[in-house]
């Protein structure tokens, strides 16, 4: 392991499986659509919630930096049970119940239906609120990724774990609600009929995009995502690390971090996109399924979520694969291994034959009424749990 | 910066190439197979049987909400019956020579309007004397298929294409069976013969006419809908669809791509599968800027269409066919109709 301590590659596979059971169980419990119990597969509603679960683990863990490393099995269903109260509140607490019924009606399905007007009634109503919530939840993993990468816990490095926390969930809770404004607020404000035009401007990258749809922001967030995380887990932090001396003036990698987020993003949008076009030919504003431009932004997140998965799968569970002294050779192999991992997710989640029966999902590609998404996030914030919670158990021992 | 152009420039790259190896072949070489000839006619005539699958959306809305959401098994939800009509329509295709061949789409939900609306329009009569021997059904969804009963008891033998994705309870019902949860049943045995279709094939019905399917997921687990090209000399291709859940640009795409003559869009019919909860995203502004460039000359829209998305492309300058109050006449109207009539409703005709 790269924290020292002794991996068990053995016991690697078992907590694996076991992982996939759990990974199973909870998807037929919460979201499964025909099977399922809860059925909250919607699907942006099914969506809003993992994401908004996988935020607050992240909150935990990496922005107040409460993790187990001691295989305290105690202590690690206490974190997951803070994470769970942190949704709990605040998807329906804060968004359903305060933001949405004392500030911003887009954000509360009841108070959507509440003010009245075409298309307000509860399944709409639950759909777009979870849209916006989504969004919201998108900013604020972005920035918390880019600002855990490049910054950490700069600039408050030298004071406690609780003031750091606090400071940093402010910090990127601030940039956050720039990010939301500026790139999911207009999609939000266009659900509605009329547009509410003195809310929020018309989306200004329709031309660029082919659609005026916040998906296509999703696309390129999503893809500099997977380049930051690929840089903290597999490349233990190369080449952020060599802008800043320790914790000292980490600005500069900030600032580099954020740059790498979105000049990264966008060259591997383009680059999957002219990928997807050899395939499905270019869409057009206002095709469906493949053809939709709208589909294709949101395929790319959907791709990069599959990598990213990859991606942490081979981190906790095999151990990056390899630990030689020559970083680069790691670095490629690594890579190669998320790749290939990825694109069997890919093939498992879109096959015409098991990965359907496991999603309990009908077969086909680019349906408005799915996106591989919700599993796949729902998936990491389950090994996040598992790792950064329980310390991978069995996999780690508390001795190195 | 124009993106259509920094992506063709990477579109031949070798990043693409080597993921063609990988993915198999790519809709691109499907495409070099050449165009299909599906002949001409002369004109076509449609005439709206019934296109309110069901009266009040907000009942049909709650009874997929209660019992799971947009992808739950339909046969799973215990619908509200009162609340069931069904789609059809009746095609009159006048080929060159001035003969009529005349086709159903799709048989409805609910038996008694079913029956109630054959019997207005004289598609019961047309059944049993053989004038319709053909159905082409668009999908299996419930509003199009459940009402079998209400057709096969006037011609078991009819001849009949369905998309080949069917289910076991789709085959259960086809040939007689009741699904208890649901609420459906036919108990009149189909006898004539089935023709699955794929997306590989054009289905060549009659000179100016081919059923095409696309293999597209849609909500309530059912999968892949076909859809009627018809190619009308001197004017162009009209899609006529159930629902058209592969999405109107993509079939006139598809009709520009692999139909011979299919430059020309002339128009469409049917359910266009928008707005149908009657609410509002930035993708069906999308479909309204999209469809501009086609320059269709007529469109004829309804069932799940959605008003308000009618209305705004007939205010966008969509050549949308007004309707008639005909609909007022029959004895349940839809909760969402409107004054402005920018569907083509029950009882209403379009000629293309």
């Amino acid at each position: 392991m790269s924290d020292g301590r002794q991996f068990n590659y053995i016991y690697g596979v078992i907590a694996f499986l076991v992982m996939i059971v759990v990974n199973f169980a909870l998807w037929r419990l919460f979201f499964a659509p025909t099977n399922g119990v809860f059925k909250l597969f919607t699907p942006m509603y099914g969506l809003s919630l993992a994401a908004f679960f996988m935020f607050s683990v992240m909150i935990v863990a990496d922005i107040f930096e409460y993790r187990e490393r001691e295989n305290n099995i105690g202590k690690g269903l206490m974190l997951t049970a803070v994470s769970l109260v942190i949704f709990y509140a605040g998807y329906y607490g804060l968004f359903w119940n305060v933001l949405g019924k004392y500030g911003v009606t887009y954000f509360s399905p009841q108070a959507i239906v509440s003010a009245g007007g075409t298309g307000a009634e509860i399944w709409n109503a639950r759909e777009n609120a979870s849209l916006a919530i989504l969004y919201v939840i998108t900013a604020l993993i972005w920035v918390s990724i880019i600002w855990n990468t490049g910054l950490k816990s700069f600039p408050w490095q030298n004071d406690t774990k609780w003031v750091r926390g606090v400071s940093r969930f402010f910090g990127v809770a601030t940039f956050s609600v720039f990010v939301y404004a500026i790139f999911f607020h207009p999609n939000v404000t266009a659900l509605f009929v009329p547009k509410q035009i003195y809310a929020g401007v018309l989306p200004w990258w329709e031309d660029a995009a082919m659609t005026s749809s916040s998906f296509y922001h999703l696309g390129w967030m999503f893809a500099g995502l997977f380049v930051l995380m690929f840089i903290e887990d597999s490349m233990e932090g190369f080449p952020l690390d060599k802008f800043s001396s320790g914790e000292e003036k980490r600005w500069v990698s900030g600032i580099v971090s954020l740059v790498i987020a979105v000049a990264a993003g966008f060259v591997i949008l383009y680059i999957i996109e002219a990928i997807l076009n050899y395939y499905w030919y270019e869409p057009f504003m206002g095709g469906n399924y493949t053809d939709d431009p709208r589909f294709r932004h949101l395929h790319v997140a959907e791709i990069s979520a599959f990598f990213m998965l990859a991606l942490l799968i081979i981190k906790v569970y095999f151990n990056n694969i390899i630990n030689l002294k020559s970083s680069a050779l790691n670095y490629l192999v690594r890579f190669a291994g998320v790749f290939v991992l990825g694109m069997v997710i890919y093939f498992f989640y879109y096959s015409d034959t098991i990965g359907p029966k496991y999603m309990d999902r009908v077969p086909g590609v680019g349906s408005i009424d799915d996106t591989s998404l919700c599993w796949t996030i729902m998936s990491m914030a389950i090994i996040m749990v598992h790792d950064k919670f329980f310390n991978g158990l069995p996999l780690r021992r508390k001795d190195g | 910066m124009k993106r259509r152009t920094f992506l063709k420039g990477l579109g031949a790259s070798a990043v693409g190439l080597g993921a063609a190896a990988t993915l198999g072949s790519p809709s691109k070489a499907l495409a070099a197979r050449g165009k299909e000839d599906i002949g001409e006619c002369k004109s076509l005539k449609i005439t709206v049987l019934s296109e309110t699958s069901w009266f009040n959306n907000d009942q049909f809305k709650k009874d997929i909400v209660d019992n799971g959401g947009a992808s739950t098994n339909q046969y799973a939800i215990p619908w509200d019956r009162e609340n069931s009509g069904g789609y059809a329509a009746l095609l009159e295709i006048e080929q060159l020579d001035g003969t009529v061949n005349k086709l159903l789409l799709d048989t409805g939900w609910n038996n008694e309007w079913m029956d109630y609306v054959y019997e207005r329009h004289g598609i019961d009569k047309m059944l049993k004397s053989g004038e319709i021997d053909t159905m082409v059904l668009s999908h299996w969804h419930l509003d199009h298929f459940w009402g079998i009963e209400s057709t096969l008891k006037h011609n078991d033998k009819i001849t009949m294409y369905g998309p080949e994705t069917m289910y076991e309870e789709d085959e259960k019902l086809l040939y007689g069976g009741k699904h208890e949860v649901a609420g459906c049943e036919n108990n009149v045995p189909f006898k004539g013969k089935l023709i699955k279709t794929n997306p590989k094939e054009w289905y060549k019905l009659m000179p100016g006419l081919a059923v095409k399917e696309f293999d597209v997921p849609i909500l309530l687990r059912v999968r892949g809908e076909n859809v009627i090209y018809v190619n009308v000399k001197d004017k162009g291709i009209v899609t006529v669809t159930g629902c058209c859940h592969p999405g109107l640009l993509t079939l006139y795409s598809t009709a520009r791509r692999n139909i011979k003559g299919g430059e020309k869009i002339y128009g469409c019919y049917g359910g266009l599968h928008i707005s149908l909860f009657e609410n509002w995203d930035p993708k069906f502004d999308d479909i309204i800027k999209g469809a501009e460039r086609f320059e269709p000359v007529k469109m004829g829209c309804n069932h799940c269409t959605g008003w308000i998305w009618a209305e705004n492309a007939a205010k966008a300058g969509l050549p949308i066919v007004k309707g008639t109050n005909t609909y007022k006449t029959y004895p349940k109207q839809s909760s969402v109709a409107k004054e402005s009539n920018v569907f083509l409703t029950n009882g209403d005709t379009v000629t293309f």
